[in-house]
């Protein structure tokens, strides 16, 4: 019996301890979740996180192509991707048309959307397409901010 | 990152001398040797001071909740076994492994800062690992309760398993890292769902099939269930395509329907789970009810240390040792044990989406996957909301290929934290608490 009182007051001393270290570290753990920024959703395929200096430009909500420098194409012309698909290409057929650019190909690269996400997809092109000067394998996802080359042109694509 | 937690560790520190001073002081236990309780707080201080000097962005925070996991467990691995005979030194090899894990941890805190030179071995480490695996089937292997998963060598059992896994997260990170973008592309359907390429799953299926097939044999069912989500979940968060997921939960209900009928220790766990009662006594269902006794005898505030019968309970200081603090320290301090493996999975989680390049977030996220998977197998099991499969409460169990295993996790996620808290510190000139 006389042992409950040291045993009670033991109990009571370690759950509080228990707590005051869940206390501690819990503290840190929120204080260390406010001061982190909105994070960017990690997305597979994405180019590191977006940096200061790459320049946004608005769009009214449709995914568009916009051209940031092109031998061949004004800059600035835009290239609404409305249905979520888009070639281009040399060929006349294509939605957009790289007439007289000799780097690019016939059929050279489509967008094709999956899953609320764009995709490119170069269609074994010879001089490839490069997303953020990246060659692209395969269907890559875009985002928005991302420049997308082909031949001489650079397009920028903006959600 | 939370760079200091020096209080937190501190207060680990207190709950474990005060633990161990309730058991000797109330209980009358016989004091093991002081040199093993200093040398205990001693190393953790030191790896905590080694990895606040050398590692100045890591997490330390981590290291606060290895303290408290590692001190719960050793007072409750003596609590259950300072008057056992046979096993009555437990506690003091518990503090032998902690302190080669110590080491191990420190050994990669002071070598491995730049880790991603692993990667470029991840072949390498899916091979070592399957064959480590597969080493228990030699006659260095030995059994015991039915699964053959310990290997002798020399002095020391080890079990396998328990480094293979992360050897195996290495190379999943390492691969899934590189061809994450292929495999998240599509480039033809079937039944209307998207597939990837086949041709870049051959490593990684390869792997994760071998590893299945040897724990199969060697009826590993905890591990088995591992080894069958980690990856999936990375690869899952590798390609963000549900497709995985969903693959995995058919795989899984196909695997768990086989295994259910044609091997019968499986039907045994089912059956002990869905209902143990009127086998309370025999051997399939004894100690998942010895252990739900336990838990209700412990109640909101516990029974006070030492004043439990969790020693019913057969292998308590192992599988079942979140019983046992459920019972002594109640519905109160089992939460508490919960909430630090939270924090530690928080904390993995973090560092895994801080951290800048794929291969060491797939890799921060694969061991703390591995880890919150194994504390929910095994308190799902004991608690009788799953059916049970042996795996170690991490950090908690008594268990020296456990505790090792666990130590690597976290001199991991220490070294990932660094460099992610080294690029987020300068992106943002955050200066942490």
């Amino acid at each position: 019996m006389d042992l409950q009182i040291p045993l009670l007051a033991a109990k009571a001393l370690l759950l509080l301890l228990l707590f005051a270290f869940i206390y501690a570290v819990v503290r840190r753990g929120i204080g260390d979740l406010r001061s982190i920024p909105d994070d960017e959703p990690y997305r597979p395929g994405a180019p590191a996180p977006a940096r200061e200096d790459r320049h946004r430009i608005i769009s009214k909500g449709i995914p568009e192509m916009v051209v940031e420098s092109s031998d061949i194409l004004a800059p600035d012309t835009r290239f609404p991707i409305g249905d979520g698909t888009m070639s281009i290409g040399r060929s006349s057929s294509s939605d957009v048309v790289l007439k007289s650019d000799d780097y690019v190909s016939g059929r050279h690269a489509r967008i094709t959307h999956h899953a609320d996400l764009l995709y490119i997809e170069d269609l074994n092109s010879t001089n490839g397409t490069f997303v953020n000067d990246r060659k692209t394998i395969g269907a890559t996802p875009l985002r928005s901010g991302d420049t997308v080359r082909i031949g001489s042109t650079i397009f920028r694509y903006v959600e | 990152m939370a760079r200091r937690a020096t209080i937190p560790l501190i207060l680990a520190l207190l709950i474990t001398a005060l633990g161990f001073a309730t058991l000797i002081v109330v209980r009358g236990a016989t004091s093991p040797p002081l040199i093993y309780g200093a040398s205990y707080a001693g190393m953790l201080i030191i790896v905590y001071i080694v990895t606040r000097v050398w590692l100045p962005h890591a997490d330390a925070l981590l290291l606060a909740v290895v303290a408290l996991l590692t001190g719960i467990g050793l007072v409750m691995i003596f609590r259950l076994t300072y008057d056992v005979k046979g096993i009555e030194n437990l506690a003091t090899t518990q503090v032998l492994w902690i302190l080669i894990g110590s080491a191990v941890l420190l050994f990669i805190v002071l070598f491995f800062r730049n880790y991603e030179r692993l990667f470029d071995y991840k072949y390498l480490f899916a091979l070592a690992a399957i064959v480590f695996m597969a080493s228990v089937a030699t006659p260095l292997g030995y059994e015991v309760n039915g699964a053959k998963l310990w290997l002798h060598l020399g002095p020391v059992s080890i079990q396998p398993s328990e480094f293979a896994r992360i050897a195996l997260v290495i190379f999943y990170a390492g691969y899934l890292a590189d061809k994450r973008e292929v495999m998240a592309a599509t480039s033809r359907s079937f039944l209307g769902i998207q597939l990837p390429a086949l041709k870049y799953f051959g490593p990684v299926a390869a792997v994760w099939v071998a590893s299945l097939v040897l724990l199969v044999l060697e009826n590993d069912l905890g591990d088995s269930l591992l080894f069958f989500a980690v990856p999936l979940l990375m690869l899952y968060v590798a390609t963000g395509r549900a497709a995985y997921v969903i693959l995995g939960v058919i795989l899984f209900a196909i695997g768990a329907l086989a295994a259910y009928n044609f091997v019968g220790h499986v039907q045994l766990r089912v059956e002990a789970w869905l209902n143990p009662w009127p086998h309370a006594q025999q051997q399939c269902c004894y100690q998942v009810v010895q252990s739900l006794f336990n838990i209700a005898d412990g109640g909101i505030t516990g029974t006070g240390l030492g004043a439990g019968f969790s020693q019913t309970i057969p292998e308590v200081q192992t599988d079942f040792i979140f019983a046992s603090v459920a019972s002594e320290f109640g519905l109160l301090g089992a939460t508490v044990v919960l909430l630090a493996f939270l924090v530690f999975v928080y904390r993995g989680i973090k560092i895994s989406m801080l951290a800048q390049d794929p291969a060491s977030k797939l890799l921060a996220f694969g061991v703390t996957a591995m880890f919150a998977i194994q504390t929910l197998i095994i308190v799902g099991g004991v608690t009788k909301a799953i059916p049970l499969t042996g795996v170690t409460l991490p950090f908690v169990s008594y268990g020296g290929s456990s505790v090792v295993g666990s130590f690597v996790l976290t001199g991991l996620l220490l070294v990932i934290s660094e460099k992610a808290g080294k690029a987020f510190g300068s992106e943002s000139a955050y200066k942490g608490a």
